[in-house]
Protein backbone atom coordinates (compact mmCIF):
# COMPACT_ATOMS: atom_id res chain seq x y z
CA UNK A 1 0.00 0.00 0.00
CA UNK A 2 1.62 3.31 -1.41
CA UNK A 3 0.89 6.24 1.42
CA UNK A 4 0.39 9.74 -0.38
CA UNK A 5 1.04 11.72 3.07
CA UNK A 6 3.45 14.97 3.08
CA UNK A 7 7.21 13.74 1.85
CA UNK A 8 8.71 13.01 4.67
CA UNK A 9 11.53 14.60 6.75
CA UNK A 10 15.45 14.24 5.36
CA UNK A 11 18.14 13.89 7.83
CA UNK A 12 21.77 14.99 6.72
CA UNK A 13 24.52 13.58 7.86
CA UNK A 14 28.28 12.75 7.22
CA UNK A 15 29.62 8.86 7.66
CA UNK A 16 31.90 6.53 6.62
CA UNK A 17 35.80 6.19 7.81
CA UNK A 18 37.61 8.79 9.28
CA UNK A 19 39.48 8.91 6.16
CA UNK A 20 36.62 8.83 3.94
CA UNK A 21 33.74 10.82 4.63
CA UNK A 22 30.36 10.65 2.68
CA UNK A 23 27.87 12.73 2.99
CA UNK A 24 24.26 10.99 3.38
CA UNK A 25 20.53 12.23 3.19
CA UNK A 26 18.20 9.60 5.28
CA UNK A 27 14.99 9.99 4.20
CA UNK A 28 12.30 8.99 7.47
CA UNK A 29 10.01 5.96 6.16
CA UNK A 30 6.06 6.85 6.61
CA UNK A 31 4.71 4.44 8.66
CA UNK A 32 4.16 1.71 8.00
CA UNK A 33 7.75 1.37 7.30
CA UNK A 34 8.23 -1.56 5.60
CA UNK A 35 11.08 -4.42 6.49
CA UNK A 36 13.34 -3.00 3.18
CA UNK A 37 15.49 -0.46 2.83
CA UNK A 38 16.06 1.50 -0.54
CA UNK A 39 19.46 3.05 -1.11
CA UNK A 40 20.03 5.37 -4.23
CA UNK A 41 23.68 5.04 -6.43
CA UNK A 42 23.58 8.40 -8.34
CA UNK A 43 24.82 9.13 -11.55
CA UNK A 44 28.72 10.57 -12.10
CA UNK A 45 29.96 13.69 -13.24
CA UNK A 46 27.90 16.37 -14.80
CA UNK A 47 25.04 13.97 -14.68
CA UNK A 48 24.95 14.09 -11.14
CA UNK A 49 24.77 17.51 -11.13
CA UNK A 50 21.57 17.36 -13.19
CA UNK A 51 20.33 14.59 -11.65
CA UNK A 52 19.98 15.60 -7.85
CA UNK A 53 16.69 16.57 -8.00
CA UNK A 54 15.49 13.62 -9.73
CA UNK A 55 17.07 11.08 -7.11
CA UNK A 56 15.54 13.43 -4.33
CA UNK A 57 12.51 12.99 -5.85
CA UNK A 58 12.63 8.99 -6.13
CA UNK A 59 13.72 8.96 -2.03
CA UNK A 60 10.90 11.24 -1.65
CA UNK A 61 8.56 8.99 -2.96
CA UNK A 62 10.07 5.72 -1.68
CA UNK A 63 9.61 7.08 1.97
CA UNK A 64 6.24 7.82 1.27
CA UNK A 65 6.02 4.65 0.21
CA UNK A 66 7.02 3.21 3.71
CA UNK A 67 10.96 2.48 2.09
CA UNK A 68 13.42 3.62 4.35
CA UNK A 69 16.00 5.74 2.07
CA UNK A 70 19.07 6.86 1.63
CA UNK A 71 20.97 9.12 -1.07
CA UNK A 72 24.10 9.44 -0.56
CA UNK A 73 27.52 10.86 -2.85
CA UNK A 74 30.53 8.98 -3.40
CA UNK A 75 33.63 9.90 -2.67
CA UNK A 76 35.16 13.09 -4.46
CA UNK A 77 31.88 13.83 -5.90
CA UNK A 78 29.29 16.35 -4.44
CA UNK A 79 29.73 16.75 -0.45
CA UNK A 80 31.73 13.53 0.27
CA UNK A 81 35.44 14.11 1.04
CA UNK A 82 38.00 13.85 -1.70
CA UNK A 83 38.83 15.43 -4.93
CA UNK A 84 37.24 14.35 -7.69
CA UNK A 85 40.46 13.57 -9.62
CA UNK A 86 40.95 10.95 -7.19
CA UNK A 87 38.07 8.77 -8.10
CA UNK A 88 37.64 5.22 -9.49
CA UNK A 89 35.23 2.26 -9.53
CA UNK A 90 36.52 0.57 -6.42
CA UNK A 91 36.49 2.87 -3.97
CA UNK A 92 32.66 3.96 -5.50
CA UNK A 93 31.85 0.17 -5.06
CA UNK A 94 33.14 0.42 -1.53
CA UNK A 95 31.12 3.60 -0.98
CA UNK A 96 27.77 1.88 -1.96
CA UNK A 97 28.33 -1.06 0.25
CA UNK A 98 29.50 1.06 3.11
CA UNK A 99 26.32 2.97 2.32
CA UNK A 100 24.29 -0.33 2.31
CA UNK A 101 25.38 -1.01 5.83
CA UNK A 102 24.48 2.71 7.12
CA UNK A 103 20.77 2.42 5.88
CA UNK A 104 20.39 -1.12 7.68
CA UNK A 105 22.13 0.42 10.58
CA UNK A 106 19.97 3.51 10.64
CA UNK A 107 16.73 2.53 10.17
CA UNK A 108 16.90 -1.29 11.46
CA UNK A 109 15.57 -3.00 8.23
CA UNK A 110 16.70 -6.37 7.31
CA UNK A 111 16.92 -6.24 3.42
CA UNK A 112 17.94 -3.32 0.87
CA UNK A 113 17.02 -2.51 -3.01
CA UNK A 114 19.49 -1.07 -4.84
CA UNK A 115 18.67 1.98 -7.63
CA UNK A 116 21.04 3.56 -9.82
CA UNK A 117 20.58 5.62 -12.21
CA UNK A 118 23.36 5.84 -15.26
CA UNK A 119 26.50 4.80 -14.59
CA UNK A 120 24.91 4.39 -11.02
CA UNK A 121 23.33 1.25 -12.34
CA UNK A 122 26.20 0.31 -13.80
CA UNK A 123 27.65 0.19 -10.17
CA UNK A 124 24.84 -0.92 -8.41
CA UNK A 125 24.76 -3.94 -11.00
CA UNK A 126 28.07 -4.91 -10.31
CA UNK A 127 27.56 -4.53 -6.07
CA UNK A 128 24.76 -6.46 -6.38
CA UNK A 129 26.74 -9.79 -8.04
CA UNK A 130 28.94 -9.32 -5.41
CA UNK A 131 26.29 -9.30 -1.98
CA UNK A 132 23.66 -12.08 -0.57
CA UNK A 133 21.62 -8.98 0.97
CA UNK A 134 20.42 -7.28 -2.19
CA UNK A 135 16.50 -7.68 -2.09
CA UNK A 136 15.72 -5.72 -5.45
CA UNK A 137 18.12 -3.73 -8.43
CA UNK A 138 16.88 -1.10 -10.25
CA UNK A 139 18.45 0.14 -13.80
CA UNK A 140 17.52 3.37 -14.77
CA UNK A 141 18.67 4.14 -17.89
CA UNK A 142 21.87 2.18 -17.08
CA UNK A 143 24.95 2.43 -18.94
CA UNK A 144 25.63 -0.79 -20.53
CA UNK A 145 28.81 0.22 -22.67
CA UNK A 146 31.12 2.31 -20.91
CA UNK A 147 33.38 2.93 -23.64
CA UNK A 148 30.34 3.99 -25.54
CA UNK A 149 29.34 6.21 -22.82
CA UNK A 150 32.69 8.32 -22.47
CA UNK A 151 32.33 8.70 -26.09
CA UNK A 152 29.13 10.18 -25.83
CA UNK A 153 30.29 12.38 -22.90
CA UNK A 154 33.53 13.63 -25.18
CA UNK A 155 30.96 14.49 -27.99
CA UNK A 156 29.08 16.73 -25.13
CA UNK A 157 32.04 18.06 -23.96
CA UNK A 158 33.17 19.37 -27.03
CA UNK A 159 29.59 21.05 -27.98
CA UNK A 160 29.45 22.51 -24.92
CA UNK A 161 32.74 24.17 -25.37
CA UNK A 162 31.39 25.30 -28.95
CA UNK A 163 28.58 26.51 -27.55
CA UNK A 164 29.59 28.94 -24.34
CA UNK A 165 32.71 29.95 -25.74
CA UNK A 166 33.39 32.90 -27.42
CA UNK A 167 36.59 31.76 -28.73
CA UNK A 168 37.68 28.21 -27.01
CA UNK A 169 41.86 27.61 -27.67
CA UNK A 170 41.91 24.92 -30.81
CA UNK A 171 42.86 22.16 -29.25
CA UNK A 172 43.97 18.61 -31.00
CA UNK A 173 41.57 15.47 -30.00
CA UNK A 174 43.64 13.99 -27.04
CA UNK A 175 43.37 9.88 -27.50
CA UNK A 176 41.77 10.47 -24.20
CA UNK A 177 40.49 13.52 -22.34
CA UNK A 178 41.54 15.15 -18.82
CA UNK A 179 38.34 16.34 -18.36
CA UNK A 180 34.69 15.87 -19.27
CA UNK A 181 31.82 18.22 -18.91
CA UNK A 182 33.10 20.15 -16.34
CA UNK A 183 34.64 17.48 -14.21
CA UNK A 184 38.29 16.08 -14.18
CA UNK A 185 38.85 11.72 -15.44
CA UNK A 186 42.42 10.32 -14.48
CA UNK A 187 43.90 7.46 -16.75
CA UNK A 188 42.68 4.54 -14.02
CA UNK A 189 38.84 5.98 -13.84
CA UNK A 190 39.16 6.23 -17.38
CA UNK A 191 40.01 2.99 -18.48
CA UNK A 192 37.87 1.44 -15.57
CA UNK A 193 34.66 2.82 -17.12
CA UNK A 194 35.78 2.32 -20.99
CA UNK A 195 35.81 -1.34 -19.28
CA UNK A 196 32.56 -1.89 -18.32
CA UNK A 197 30.15 -4.01 -19.95
CA UNK A 198 27.22 -5.42 -18.50
CA UNK A 199 27.03 -7.72 -21.15
CA UNK A 200 30.04 -9.38 -20.62
CA UNK A 201 28.89 -10.08 -16.75
CA UNK A 202 29.29 -13.72 -16.33
CA UNK A 203 27.82 -13.84 -12.71
CA UNK A 204 25.17 -11.59 -12.90
CA UNK A 205 23.02 -10.39 -9.62
CA UNK A 206 19.77 -12.72 -10.55
CA UNK A 207 17.35 -11.65 -8.40
CA UNK A 208 14.28 -9.15 -8.75
CA UNK A 209 15.30 -6.73 -11.53
CA UNK A 210 13.59 -3.49 -13.06
CA UNK A 211 15.34 -2.11 -16.32
CA UNK A 212 13.64 1.09 -16.57
CA UNK A 213 14.11 3.16 -19.26
CA UNK A 214 13.27 6.43 -20.62
CA UNK A 215 14.08 6.73 -23.89
CA UNK A 216 14.12 4.28 -26.48
CA UNK A 217 17.61 1.93 -27.02
CA UNK A 218 18.63 -1.23 -28.15
CA UNK A 219 21.24 -1.61 -25.13
CA UNK A 220 18.48 -2.31 -22.47
CA UNK A 221 16.96 -5.07 -24.54
CA UNK A 222 20.33 -6.31 -25.27
CA UNK A 223 20.88 -6.15 -21.39
CA UNK A 224 17.35 -7.34 -20.36
CA UNK A 225 17.87 -10.84 -22.72
CA UNK A 226 21.60 -11.25 -21.31
CA UNK A 227 20.13 -11.08 -17.59
CA UNK A 228 17.69 -13.60 -18.32
CA UNK A 229 19.36 -16.03 -20.07
CA UNK A 230 21.94 -16.05 -17.32
CA UNK A 231 18.13 -16.80 -14.85
CA UNK A 232 17.80 -13.22 -13.40
CA UNK A 233 14.50 -12.12 -12.91
CA UNK A 234 13.99 -8.91 -15.20
CA UNK A 235 10.83 -6.81 -15.91
CA UNK A 236 12.05 -4.32 -18.99
CA UNK A 237 9.61 -0.92 -18.89
CA UNK A 238 9.83 1.88 -21.37
CA UNK A 239 8.41 5.03 -19.71
CA UNK A 240 8.78 7.58 -22.22
CA UNK A 241 10.20 11.04 -20.58
CA UNK A 242 12.95 13.24 -21.32
CA UNK A 243 16.40 12.38 -20.33
CA UNK A 244 16.69 14.09 -17.16
CA UNK A 245 20.61 13.79 -16.37
CA UNK A 246 21.64 15.65 -19.91
CA UNK A 247 18.44 18.56 -19.41
CA UNK A 248 19.73 22.21 -17.78
CA UNK A 249 19.03 22.11 -14.01
CA UNK A 250 17.29 25.41 -13.82
CA UNK A 251 14.27 23.81 -15.95
CA UNK A 252 14.04 21.74 -12.66
CA UNK A 253 12.32 18.67 -14.43
CA UNK A 254 11.14 15.80 -12.62
CA UNK A 255 10.43 12.48 -14.92
CA UNK A 256 7.06 12.00 -13.03
CA UNK A 257 5.89 8.85 -14.90
CA UNK A 258 9.44 7.10 -14.68
CA UNK A 259 9.78 7.52 -10.81
CA UNK A 260 6.13 6.02 -10.18
CA UNK A 261 6.94 3.32 -12.22
CA UNK A 262 10.27 2.30 -10.10
CA UNK A 263 7.85 2.70 -6.89
CA UNK A 264 5.64 0.62 -8.41
CA UNK A 265 7.81 -1.99 -8.94
CA UNK A 266 9.11 -1.92 -5.53
CA UNK A 267 5.69 -1.73 -3.79
CA UNK A 268 4.90 -5.15 -6.15
CA UNK A 269 8.39 -7.22 -4.94
CA UNK A 270 8.48 -5.63 -1.71
CA UNK A 271 4.88 -5.56 -0.06
CA UNK B 1 39.38 17.04 1.91
CA UNK B 2 42.96 17.48 4.06
CA UNK B 3 43.12 16.98 7.41
CA UNK B 4 43.52 20.27 8.30
CA UNK B 5 39.82 20.70 7.43
CA UNK B 6 36.67 19.53 8.51
CA UNK B 7 32.94 19.50 7.22
CA UNK B 8 29.80 19.13 9.53
CA UNK B 9 26.18 19.45 8.43
CA UNK B 10 24.29 22.23 10.05
CA UNK B 11 19.95 21.88 9.88
CA UNK B 12 18.46 25.65 10.85
CA UNK B 13 15.82 27.50 10.23
CA UNK B 14 12.49 27.79 12.17
CA UNK B 15 11.17 24.83 10.59
CA UNK B 16 15.07 23.10 10.52
CA UNK B 17 14.62 22.64 6.83
CA UNK B 18 17.41 24.76 5.43
CA UNK B 19 20.05 21.93 4.69
CA UNK B 20 23.85 23.16 4.49
CA UNK B 21 27.18 22.17 4.70
CA UNK B 22 29.89 23.89 6.86
CA UNK B 23 33.67 23.91 5.88
CA UNK B 24 36.14 24.86 8.71
CA UNK B 25 40.03 24.67 9.36
CA UNK B 26 40.80 22.60 11.86
CA UNK B 27 43.97 24.02 12.77
CA UNK B 28 44.00 26.36 13.84
CA UNK B 29 40.63 26.99 14.90
CA UNK B 30 38.72 29.75 12.88
CA UNK B 31 39.62 33.41 14.38
CA UNK B 32 36.63 35.13 15.68
CA UNK B 33 37.43 38.03 13.81
CA UNK B 34 37.17 36.61 10.84
CA UNK B 35 34.02 36.83 8.58
CA UNK B 36 32.46 33.25 7.42
CA UNK B 37 31.22 33.01 3.98
CA UNK B 38 27.61 32.08 2.98
CA UNK B 39 27.64 30.69 -0.86
CA UNK B 40 23.81 30.75 -2.28
CA UNK B 41 22.48 28.30 -4.99
CA UNK B 42 22.79 29.13 -8.68
CA UNK B 43 19.63 28.90 -9.65
CA UNK B 44 18.40 25.43 -9.09
CA UNK B 45 21.76 23.52 -8.86
CA UNK B 46 21.83 21.97 -5.19
CA UNK B 47 24.72 23.54 -3.05
CA UNK B 48 28.06 22.00 -4.45
CA UNK B 49 27.77 24.45 -7.26
CA UNK B 50 28.14 23.95 -10.98
CA UNK B 51 30.68 21.38 -11.54
CA UNK B 52 30.94 20.91 -7.62
CA UNK B 53 32.73 24.66 -7.88
CA UNK B 54 31.38 25.36 -4.64
CA UNK B 55 32.99 22.64 -2.54
CA UNK B 56 36.53 23.61 -4.32
CA UNK B 57 35.85 27.42 -3.22
CA UNK B 58 34.84 26.31 0.57
CA UNK B 59 38.11 23.98 0.97
CA UNK B 60 40.24 26.48 -0.85
CA UNK B 61 38.98 29.24 1.77
CA UNK B 62 38.48 27.00 4.62
CA UNK B 63 42.70 26.64 3.99
CA UNK B 64 42.49 30.63 4.47
CA UNK B 65 41.12 30.22 7.53
CA UNK B 66 37.66 31.06 7.24
CA UNK B 67 34.52 29.65 8.10
CA UNK B 68 32.08 28.44 4.76
CA UNK B 69 28.73 27.76 4.57
CA UNK B 70 27.41 26.19 0.95
CA UNK B 71 23.99 26.12 1.88
CA UNK B 72 20.07 25.27 0.14
CA UNK B 73 17.45 27.65 -0.53
CA UNK B 74 13.88 27.00 0.52
CA UNK B 75 13.10 24.69 -2.42
CA UNK B 76 16.21 23.70 -3.85
CA UNK B 77 18.71 20.57 -3.65
CA UNK B 78 17.90 19.40 0.04
CA UNK B 79 16.15 22.29 1.81
CA UNK B 80 12.56 21.88 1.66
CA UNK B 81 9.96 24.39 0.24
CA UNK B 82 8.93 27.25 2.42
CA UNK B 83 5.77 26.74 4.47
CA UNK B 84 4.64 30.15 3.94
CA UNK B 85 4.01 32.36 1.17
CA UNK B 86 6.02 35.46 0.82
CA UNK B 87 7.50 37.13 -2.28
CA UNK B 88 10.72 35.62 -3.95
CA UNK B 89 13.19 38.47 -2.45
CA UNK B 90 11.46 38.24 0.96
CA UNK B 91 11.75 34.69 1.12
CA UNK B 92 15.96 34.37 0.27
CA UNK B 93 16.51 37.24 2.58
CA UNK B 94 14.69 35.12 4.90
CA UNK B 95 16.81 31.74 4.51
CA UNK B 96 20.20 34.56 4.51
CA UNK B 97 19.68 35.74 7.54
CA UNK B 98 18.54 32.32 9.27
CA UNK B 99 21.44 30.90 7.85
CA UNK B 100 23.24 33.71 9.66
CA UNK B 101 21.70 33.12 13.08
CA UNK B 102 22.32 29.42 13.21
CA UNK B 103 26.05 30.20 11.98
CA UNK B 104 26.59 32.61 15.05
CA UNK B 105 24.50 30.01 17.34
CA UNK B 106 26.94 27.52 16.06
CA UNK B 107 30.45 28.98 15.62
CA UNK B 108 29.86 32.28 17.17
CA UNK B 109 30.05 34.36 13.37
CA UNK B 110 29.09 37.71 13.88
CA UNK B 111 29.90 39.22 10.17
CA UNK B 112 29.78 37.48 6.71
CA UNK B 113 30.61 37.50 3.15
CA UNK B 114 28.07 36.85 0.87
CA UNK B 115 28.95 34.91 -2.53
CA UNK B 116 27.25 33.16 -5.32
CA UNK B 117 26.95 32.43 -9.12
CA UNK B 118 24.66 33.80 -11.30
CA UNK B 119 21.01 34.09 -9.60
CA UNK B 120 23.53 33.85 -6.36
CA UNK B 121 25.25 36.61 -7.34
CA UNK B 122 22.36 39.09 -7.18
CA UNK B 123 21.00 37.06 -3.69
CA UNK B 124 24.88 37.75 -2.50
CA UNK B 125 23.99 41.75 -3.86
CA UNK B 126 20.67 41.69 -2.38
CA UNK B 127 21.67 40.58 0.80
CA UNK B 128 24.72 42.87 0.88
CA UNK B 129 22.40 45.75 0.27
CA UNK B 130 19.55 44.86 3.05
CA UNK B 131 21.88 42.81 5.91
CA UNK B 132 23.73 45.30 7.81
CA UNK B 133 25.99 42.07 9.08
CA UNK B 134 26.76 41.27 5.45
CA UNK B 135 31.11 42.48 5.58
CA UNK B 136 31.59 41.78 2.02
CA UNK B 137 29.85 40.14 -1.21
CA UNK B 138 31.22 38.05 -4.04
CA UNK B 139 29.36 38.12 -7.06
CA UNK B 140 30.28 35.37 -9.85
CA UNK B 141 29.00 35.86 -13.09
CA UNK B 142 25.57 37.68 -12.43
CA UNK B 143 22.80 37.39 -15.28
CA UNK B 144 20.46 39.93 -15.82
CA UNK B 145 17.73 41.23 -17.91
CA UNK B 146 14.47 40.13 -19.33
CA UNK B 147 13.34 38.08 -22.29
CA UNK B 148 14.75 40.55 -25.13
CA UNK B 149 18.34 39.72 -23.08
CA UNK B 150 18.30 35.90 -22.94
CA UNK B 151 17.12 36.04 -26.42
CA UNK B 152 20.55 38.08 -27.05
CA UNK B 153 22.27 35.48 -24.80
CA UNK B 154 20.75 32.41 -26.69
CA UNK B 155 21.36 33.96 -30.32
CA UNK B 156 25.39 34.41 -29.32
CA UNK B 157 25.74 31.29 -27.73
CA UNK B 158 24.15 29.56 -31.38
CA UNK B 159 26.79 31.81 -33.40
CA UNK B 160 29.60 30.89 -30.85
CA UNK B 161 28.81 27.03 -31.62
CA UNK B 162 28.39 27.10 -35.40
CA UNK B 163 31.19 29.59 -35.39
CA UNK B 164 33.20 27.19 -33.41
CA UNK B 165 31.86 23.89 -35.28
CA UNK B 166 33.00 24.78 -39.00
CA UNK B 167 35.83 27.15 -37.91
CA UNK B 168 37.10 24.37 -36.44
CA UNK B 169 36.17 20.62 -36.66
CA UNK B 170 34.39 21.04 -39.68
CA UNK B 171 37.05 22.91 -41.62
CA UNK B 172 39.71 19.83 -40.65
CA UNK B 173 37.83 16.92 -40.94
CA UNK B 174 38.81 14.53 -44.15
CA UNK B 175 35.73 12.99 -44.12
CA UNK B 176 33.17 16.39 -43.74
CA UNK B 177 35.54 17.64 -46.59
CA UNK B 178 35.37 14.52 -49.00
CA UNK B 179 31.06 14.46 -47.86
CA UNK B 180 31.63 18.40 -49.35
CA UNK B 181 32.62 17.89 -52.52
CA UNK B 182 31.27 14.45 -53.91
CA UNK B 183 27.88 16.17 -52.97
CA UNK B 184 26.60 13.94 -50.10
CA UNK B 185 26.67 17.47 -47.83
CA UNK B 186 23.60 18.69 -46.62
CA UNK B 187 24.44 21.86 -48.73
CA UNK B 188 20.98 23.85 -47.00
CA UNK B 189 21.82 22.75 -43.80
CA UNK B 190 25.22 24.42 -43.90
CA UNK B 191 24.01 27.50 -45.42
CA UNK B 192 20.88 27.25 -43.09
CA UNK B 193 23.48 27.31 -40.06
CA UNK B 194 25.65 29.62 -41.67
CA UNK B 195 23.21 31.78 -42.64
CA UNK B 196 20.99 32.22 -40.34
CA UNK B 197 22.95 30.79 -36.90
CA UNK B 198 26.40 33.31 -37.62
CA UNK B 199 25.67 35.97 -40.14
CA UNK B 200 22.55 36.83 -38.81
CA UNK B 201 22.92 36.25 -34.79
CA UNK B 202 26.05 38.29 -35.11
CA UNK B 203 24.13 41.16 -36.83
CA UNK B 204 21.32 40.65 -34.33
CA UNK B 205 23.63 40.93 -31.51
CA UNK B 206 24.96 44.23 -33.17
CA UNK B 207 21.31 45.56 -33.50
CA UNK B 208 20.62 44.90 -30.12
CA UNK B 209 23.65 46.26 -28.47
CA UNK B 210 22.90 49.36 -30.41
CA UNK B 211 19.11 50.02 -29.64
CA UNK B 212 19.93 49.45 -25.70
CA UNK B 213 23.06 52.27 -26.52
CA UNK B 214 20.62 54.07 -28.09
CA UNK B 215 17.46 53.76 -25.41
CA UNK B 216 20.40 54.77 -22.76
CA UNK B 217 20.91 57.72 -24.12
CA UNK B 218 17.56 58.88 -25.32
CA UNK B 219 15.78 57.42 -22.05
CA UNK B 220 17.91 56.31 -19.52
CA UNK B 221 15.19 55.11 -17.01
CA UNK B 222 13.53 53.26 -19.98
CA UNK B 223 10.53 51.46 -18.76
CA UNK B 224 12.01 47.58 -19.47
CA UNK B 225 15.02 48.55 -17.18
CA UNK B 226 13.70 50.93 -14.52
CA UNK B 227 12.91 48.56 -12.09
CA UNK B 228 16.23 46.47 -12.15
CA UNK B 229 18.13 49.54 -13.15
CA UNK B 230 16.83 51.28 -9.70
CA UNK B 231 16.90 48.45 -7.78
CA UNK B 232 20.66 47.59 -8.83
CA UNK B 233 21.93 51.28 -8.29
CA UNK B 234 20.00 51.30 -4.53
CA UNK B 235 21.49 48.38 -3.23
CA UNK B 236 25.01 49.37 -4.47
CA UNK B 237 24.39 53.06 -2.92
CA UNK B 238 23.78 51.34 0.37
CA UNK B 239 27.02 48.93 0.24
CA UNK B 240 28.63 51.88 -0.31
CA UNK B 241 27.34 53.86 2.57
CA UNK B 242 28.42 50.76 4.59
CA UNK B 243 31.48 50.24 3.26
CA UNK B 244 31.00 46.45 2.24
CA UNK B 245 33.29 45.27 -0.37
CA UNK B 246 32.90 43.51 -3.58
CA UNK B 247 34.39 41.16 -5.97
CA UNK B 248 32.61 41.16 -9.22
CA UNK B 249 33.63 37.90 -11.08
CA UNK B 250 33.18 37.95 -15.30
CA UNK B 251 33.76 35.39 -17.67
CA UNK B 252 34.97 37.39 -20.85
CA UNK B 253 31.89 38.40 -22.81
CA UNK B 254 29.66 37.74 -20.97
CA UNK B 255 26.15 38.81 -21.12
CA UNK B 256 25.60 39.51 -17.91
CA UNK B 257 28.61 41.59 -17.49
CA UNK B 258 26.99 43.36 -20.12
CA UNK B 259 23.78 43.96 -18.70
CA UNK B 260 25.24 44.87 -15.25
CA UNK B 261 27.65 47.29 -16.94
CA UNK B 262 24.89 49.49 -18.67
CA UNK B 263 22.59 49.17 -15.65
CA UNK B 264 24.81 50.47 -13.27
CA UNK B 265 28.60 50.55 -15.00
CA UNK B 266 29.60 53.99 -13.58
CA UNK B 267 28.87 53.55 -9.92
CA UNK B 268 30.86 49.94 -10.19
CA UNK B 269 33.87 52.55 -11.75
CA UNK B 270 33.79 54.80 -8.85
CA UNK B 271 34.23 51.50 -6.61
CA UNK B 272 36.66 50.44 -7.94
CA UNK B 273 38.20 53.45 -7.89
CA UNK B 274 37.91 54.03 -3.95
CA UNK B 275 39.16 50.40 -3.74
CA UNK B 276 35.89 49.39 -2.54
CA UNK B 277 35.25 46.91 -5.63
CA UNK B 278 37.35 44.83 -7.65
CA UNK B 279 36.21 43.36 -10.81
CA UNK B 280 38.14 40.22 -12.11
CA UNK B 281 37.45 39.28 -16.13
CA UNK B 282 38.40 35.41 -16.44
CA UNK B 283 39.18 34.68 -20.04
CA UNK B 284 38.43 31.11 -22.30
CA UNK B 285 35.81 30.74 -19.89
CA UNK B 286 31.73 29.81 -20.18
CA UNK B 287 29.22 30.83 -17.93
CA UNK B 288 29.07 27.63 -15.46
CA UNK B 289 33.09 27.37 -15.74
CA UNK B 290 33.20 23.91 -17.47
CA UNK B 291 36.60 23.98 -18.05
CA UNK B 292 39.01 23.08 -15.08
CA UNK B 293 41.30 25.46 -15.55
CA UNK B 294 38.77 28.21 -15.42
CA UNK B 295 37.65 26.22 -12.11
CA UNK B 296 41.59 26.86 -10.92
CA UNK B 297 41.23 30.66 -12.02
CA UNK B 298 37.66 31.34 -10.20
CA UNK B 299 39.35 29.66 -6.87
CA UNK B 300 42.17 31.64 -7.03
CA UNK B 301 40.48 34.86 -7.86
CA UNK B 302 38.59 34.19 -4.49
CA UNK B 303 41.01 32.92 -2.41
CA UNK B 304 43.37 36.00 -3.14
CA UNK B 305 40.89 38.39 -2.33
CA UNK B 306 39.33 36.20 0.37
CA UNK B 307 43.05 36.72 2.10
CA UNK B 308 43.53 40.56 1.61
CA UNK B 309 39.99 40.42 3.37
CA UNK B 310 40.62 38.70 6.29
CA UNK B 311 43.87 40.96 6.23
CA UNK B 312 42.04 44.05 6.77
CA UNK B 313 40.85 44.65 10.05
CA UNK B 314 37.99 47.03 9.47
CA UNK B 315 36.33 44.12 7.28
Amino acid sequence: MINSSAPPQIEPFFFGSVGRRLYGAYHLPAEPARDCGLLICNPIGQEYVRSHRACLNLAQRAAQAGFAALRFDYSGAGDSAGDDVEANLDVWKDDIRCAMDELCDRSGVGAVCLAGLRFGASLAAAVASERRDVAGLVLWDPVVDGAAYLEQVTVQHQETIWRFLDQPKQQARAPRPRELLGFPIGDRLYDEIAAVDLLAARRPYTGATLIVESHTGEAAERLRDHLQGLGARVRHQHVPSFTIWAEDVDKGLVPGPVIQGIIAWLDEVQP
Amino acid sequence: MTEAMMEEVLVFGEARSLIGVVTRPAHPAPDDEAPAVIMLNAGLTHRIGPNRIYVKIARALAACGLTVLRMDLAGVGDSAPRAEHLPIEQGVLADVRAAMDALAQAHGCRRFVLAGHCSGAYVSLLGAGEEPRVAAAVLINPQGGGAEWAEFDRQRKVANFYTNYYGSSALVSRERWRKLLSGKADYRSIVSNVVRGVIWGRISALLFRARAALERRTAPEAESESSDRQRIRGLLRAIEARGAPLLFIHTKGSTGHEYLHMLAGDQIDRLCAAGMARVTIISGADHLFNLLVSQEQLVEAIRMWAQELVLQPQV
